[in-house]
């Protein structure tokens, strides 16, 4: 990875961290790079593309949610949430995914009431489609 | 990947869908592996991770066995 890629990179990490959502990139020849790895997700409907994955964190809503006072962060799955709470290092904040809710206090998630997190995809097949995984 | 309220749900939503059960991972351990994953991605010195670095990030997590190979 080039530095200007990296540079690129931890400018949509910031900006995500900063605000739950993609920055406009005018880089695009770097974006475009970022995706080849797999650092990024473009929705290439979009002109110019759009960022709708930044791993853990996602500029789409469907997924999941977190939740910090006055703060909210976008993921695609309860993994990815959990991970946004690693990243930033949340110690209280509520994850909304699936119909369902997990709180985390003092860093910890509950165990969610018995919750259960499934993989449908084997590892080896995530990049295949990553939205269905 | 999606978080279900019990086995039962995850088994309901698999037949509905017409696809196999895939890996189930509790809560708690979805939490290792989500901070071991990602809890460093807003560190200015990350660096993409090799296949052999994630592998062992899973298999300490306690994902193992040929649904967890990622290559």
């Amino acid at each position: 990875m080039t530095g200007r890629e990296l540079a690129l990179r931890r400018e949509v990490m910031l900006a995500f961290a900063a605000t739950g959502d993609p920055p406009a990139v005018a880089d695009q020849p770097a974006l475009r790079a970022l995706a080849e790895r797999h650092v990024v997700v473009l929705d290439d409907a979009a002109v110019p593309p759009r960022i709708l994955m930044a791993h853990p964190f996602a500029g789409h809503r469907e997924g999941a949610r977190v939740d910090a006072p006055g703060r909210s962060w976008w993921g695609n799955c309860a993994w990815d949430a959990l991970g946004i709470v690693a990243a930033l290092g949340l110690q209280e904040a509520t994850i909304h995914a699936d119909g369902l809710t997990l709180a985390v206090r003092d860093g910890e998630v509950d165990a969610g009431g018995g919750a259960l997190f499934h993989v449908a995809v084997p590892a080896r097949r995530w990049w295949e489609d990553i939205a269905d995984t | 990947m999606r978080l279900f309220r019990s086995e039962e749900d995850v088994q309901g939503w698999a037949a509905g869908e017409g696809r196999p059960v895939g890996a189930i991972v509790p809560v708690p351990q979805l939490q290792r592996l989500a901070r071991a994953w990602y809890g460093d991605r807003l560190d200015p010195a990350w660096r993409p991770r090799t296949v052999e670095q994630s592998q062992r990030i899973l298999r300490d997590a306690g994902l193992t066995g040929a649904f967890w190979a990622l290559g």
